[in-house]
């Protein structure tokens, strides 16, 4: 049945919310400058209740199901963190309020940043940036700020992408100004190191690379790629989507990387909101530290917490105050919980897992490349579409099982489907959903339609814009 | 470790499975085989012990109660409905992926189709994004969308804008290329100078931004400012307080052509400023130049509607790469439910009802505070919830010295303006009765005779006769 939207729910009268009566003398706002009407929704509590409760059911998350979505890391979120970020003395302090009075704020935002360090190697960070993309943003504008501010900024104009970089990567460069130019994968799933060769050069400020990539392939040349580099004097970027992997194994710094982005909303498991609220952490080599965003939180030596808000070499904010401090607060909890043997062990499970999921999987969905995978893997169904079923048919039929499909790489993969179990699922999960593939793998041979035309059971099945040659409809409003 | 699934027994079925004898095979590649040591991180801890450590923690922070907080300067304690908190607690809103797969994300993706709606009604815009990461990033997104389309480079900001916001602007303007040139407020009326705008306004410029109402507090007078941008080919920003709208004329009704803002007060705890909510809406002109994603109305083959992503495909990076309209990929979905059902569960009335309590109450303490010797409303133009005063000493140190009575009095504006040393921005709310305010003011005469004591006569120079 179809949800009523809050506008057809509304009922003139209907909403009883008591609020104070206004109890000061009445001012008054010139007529000119007030608004005729407000016209919002008019319902009563219990609907609102109920109609919120109606949609959180349509839902599927990770406390319903494995979540295979590929380079998303979408694991499981401890219920305890919801419950830390909200004590009072976290979620009721504002940012302006005097520093002597937020030791515990910027000792969670030292702390954490001094733990990502150790973590990467990289000994300088900001915790500012809102997510994964933003701390791209970020890195990027600093190096631009750095070759300009050694006198080369001119020259160094490009910004080096793989083929396999999420999207983020080349947008990033583009809002940071620069050109991009992306560099190929070799038939083993890594980078072509012949083309990276030749794109290199003077010009180029920064080469971005994914470790493990985006289709679960460790880049073992990654030394001889930051050499190469380095030999043009460009710096390597690593986008951290994919640290589970890896977390407390390397120091991404030990590849020879110069900076890089972890997005705390994968890793270190808060949660994803739906796409958002993220954190991105951005971690720096030392002499880029002068450029990172204000402030910078910084420990005096009495072992006060403060912020460094003189740095007249920095790019300035990317954003509003310190970032997202209740995302990193829950970055900072799941951190103290698992402990440093926790991570190291969260990264051994995630890869183990997945390598198992792979193997149960690689009979019925051949693999792609032929090495064992990092956290994720990337199988095809290519073969299926002799029966006209495609992996984006396979995904759909998936949630008829109950789950989140596998991403589909947009390019580059026949029929590819990138499966991240994450380290949070048991080995009967991983069963279940092996079974569950390897079940809709004989669903294409002996019954294609049922798989070309899933969903079946979800709350609705594909859709398809309402009006999609006239203005679209993207909002309601009361009926007058 | 407590969130490990796999035990030691488990781990062994599966290494068999797979043919291996240790995991560190996997790891071979790494250097050092993936044995590395960290030297800061603690050990693990279990849940009763990580919750008393927090607890702790969270002591070590200073929170003043709401009625004694009169700070807000972009951040806000306001009140929160259960229902808002509800909402925000469920795992099912928390915990999902994302929205590509609109099939098993109807929940999220119809209650973002309701924000959309109900934010086009407060700012009066055709269309908004499901959101933005906070208000400054996407005022700095607005900005980029104004050279989008109009082709100009340069961006004028008043500045009586929010100085963080205009910091994130020139950020992101740095990588663009982008001039942004500030223009001086009136130093009389606190108020954006149409004049210099008027004066800045050339075929250079492509957007204008402004923010209502503005960082003094004070209420823009929108309608003529857009009329001179609109005749200057440029597009007009609306950086605008969502509680004020509620009573005000909306943006899109005095010719805005994009608006954005910050929405944390509906519904979201302060939470030091983050998770924020950034809002951008705009004409319908501009719907595919919008960064972030937009939900649209939709059905399925038997004829039910449904909401998805519009044109996921067109609009995604992983498509578009460098020609993506912008980087933005994950951004505040929860927030964004979160101010809808705040929005739903106080109605109409209740909305309306917050903002008047913020402009009456605020107008009360403004005449409570300049009757006090030595102090003033410091612009002429008319405020709404929050007000600059002018009071006779430093305001860093009066409000120090609130501080340490237990009051969060406001913020002192001299850090942002070398002009404004002595003034105080600062709001009442649905949070401040009559009585806390009375109470507050009480507060503010003592400590401006502090001031006048031996102790504080460097503080409240030449006012030693006046009686207060």
């Amino acid at each position: 049945m179809t949800e009523p939207h809050l506008f057809e729910l509304s009922h003139v009268g209907r909403c009883r919310a008591e609020l104070p009566d206004v109890d000061v003398p009445l001012a008054e706002i010139p007529a000119a400058l007030t608004r005729p009407d407000l016209r919002l929704p008019d319902v009563s509590e219990v609907e609102v209740v109920r109609h919120y409760t109606r949609l959180a059911r349509l839902n599927i998350s990770n406390v319903n199901s494995l979540q295979s979505s590929g380079s998303c890391t979408v694991k499981y979120n401890p219920i305890v963190n919801e419950e830390v970020a909200g004590l009072p003395g976290f979620a009721e302090v504002h940012p302006y309020q005097s520093t002597e009075d937020l030791q515990g704020v910027l000792r969670v935002l030292h702390d954490l940043g001094n733990w990502l360090s150790d973590l990467t190697g990289l000994p300088a960070v900001t915790l500012q940036p809102s997510a994964g993309a933003q701390a791209q943003l970020a890195g990027l504008l600093m190096v631009r700020r750095y070759f300009e501010h050694r006198g080369d900024a001119a020259q160094r104009d490009t910004v080096l992408v793989t083929t396999t970089a999420h999207g983020s990567n080349p947008a990033s460069a583009a809002m940071a100004g620069y050109h991009v130019v992306t560099i190929p994968q070799g038939r083993d799933g890594t980078l072509d190191l012949t083309a990276l060769r030749a794109a290199l050069s003077r010009r180029v400020a920064v080469f971005m690379m994914t470790n493990p990539n985006t289709h679960g392939v460790f880049e073992d040349r990654a030394v001889d790629v930051a050499d190469l580099v380095h030999r043009e004097k460009a710096m390597l970027f690593l986008d951290g989507a994919n640290l589970n992997a890896i977390v407390g194994k390397v120091r991404v710094a030990d590849l020879g990387v110069d900076l890089a982005q972890l997005n705390l909303h994968k890793t270190f498991s808060t949660p994803h909101g739906g796409n958002g609220p993220g954190a991105g952490a951005l971690l720096v080599r030392s002499d880029l530290e002068p450029y990172l965003p204000t402030p910078v939180v910084s420990q005096r030596e009495d072992g006060m917490y403060t912020l460094d808000r003189v740095r007249p070499l920095s790019i300035g904010r990317v954003r509003s105050f310190y970032g997202q401090f209740g995302i990193l607060l829950r970055a900072y909890t799941y951190i103290r919980a698992q402990g440093a043997s926790g991570l190291r062990q969260q990264a051994e499970d995630a890869v183990l897992h997945a390598n198992y999921l792979f193997r149960r999987l690689r009979d019925v969905y051949p693999s792609v490349y032929e090495r064992d995978c990092m956290h994720e893997f990337l199988v095809t169904a290519k073969h299926l579409k002799t029966y006209g079923v495609t992996a984006r048919d396979i995904g759909r039929r998936l949630m008829d099982y109950g789950y989140h499909p596998p991403n589909v790489p947009p390019r580059l993969v026949e029929e590819g489907l990138l499966i991240e179990p994450t380290e949070t699922e048991s080995v009967e999960s991983l069963d279940a959903f092996a079974d569950a593939l390897v079940a809709i793998a004989r669903e294409a041979e002996t019954n294609p339609d049922l798989v070309r035309s899933a969903p079946h059971t979800t709350p609705v099945r594909r859709l398809m814009p309402t009006r999609p040659n006239g203005v679209p409809d993207v909002a309601a409003r009361l009926a007058p | 470790m407590p969130y490990l699934a796999s035990t030691n027994k488990d781990r062994a079925v599966m290494l068999a499975a797979v043919g291996r004898s240790s995991v560190d095979e996997f790891f071979a590649s790494l250097p050092n085989h993936g044995h590395m040591q960290t030297s800061t991180i603690p050990e693990p801890v279990g849940e009763f012990e990580l919750v008393a450590a927090m607890a702790n923690l969270a002591a070590t922070n200073r929170v003043v109660l709401r009625d004694r907080s009169f700070l807000g300067a972009g951040a806000y304690r306001r009140f929160v409905p259960a229902i808002a908190r509800y909402v925000a607690s469920r795992p099912e809103f928390y915990a999902p992926y994302a929205l590509s797969h609109s099939e098993v994300h109807q929940g999220t993706l119809q209650a973002l189709y309701e924000y959309q709606s109900l934010l086009g009604v407060l700012t009066g815009m055709q269309c908004v994004n499901a959101s933005l990461y906070d208000g400054a990033s996407a005022c700095a997104e607005a900005v980029l969308l104004a050279k989008r389309v109009t082709g100009r480079a340069d961006a004028i900001v008043s500045g009586a804008l929010h100085p963080e916001v205009q910091e994130v602007i020139r950020t992101y303007a740095y990588g663009q290329g982008l001039q942004v040139r500030q223009v001086p407020w009136s130093p009389a009326t606190g108020a954006m100078s149409a004049e210099e705008i008027a004066r800045q306004l050339d075929p250079r410029v492509g957007a204008v931004v402004v923010q209502y109402p503005n960082v003094f507090g004070v209420i823009e007078d929108l309608l003529p400012l857009a009329e001179q941008v609109h005749a200057a080919g440029a597009l007009l920003v609306v950086y605008a307080d969502l509680v004020a709208l509620a009573l005000l004329k909306s943006p899109g009704d005095s010719g805005a052509d994009i608006v954005v803002g910050e929405a944390q007060s509906l519904g979201l705890t302060v939470s030091c400023g983050g998770p924020s909510l950034g809002f951008f809406a705009t004409r319908m002109d501009y719907l595919d130049e919008m960064p972030g994603v937009i939900v649209e109305a939709c059905q399925d083959g038997e004829g039910r509607r449904g909401f998805a992503v519009r044109d996921y495909g067109a609009r995604d990076r992983s498509l578009l790469r460098e020609r993506a309209v912008s980087n933005v990929g994950t951004t505040s979905t929860l927030p964004a439910i979160t101010t809808a059902a705040y929005l739903a569960a106080l109605g109409p009335r209740g909305f309306r009802r917050v903002a008047e309590l913020s402009f009456h109450r605020t107008h009360y303490l403004a005449e409570r505070l300049s009757a006090l010797a030595g102090c003033r409303v410091r612009f002429s133009a008319p405020f709404l919830g929050e007000v600059t005063l002018e009071l006779p000493c430093r305001a860093a140190w009066f409000a120090d010295g609130l501080r340490r009575r237990g009051f969060l009095a406001g913020l002192p504006l001299g850090g942002w303006y070398s002009g404004l040393d002595n003034c105080l921005l600062l709001g009442a709310s649905e949070c401040t009765a009559r009585e806390a305010l009375d109470h507050f003011a009480e507060a503010c005469l003592a400590q401006l005779a502090e001031g006048r004591t031996s102790r504080g006569t460097a503080e409240v120079a030449g006012l030693g006769s006046v009686s207060l």
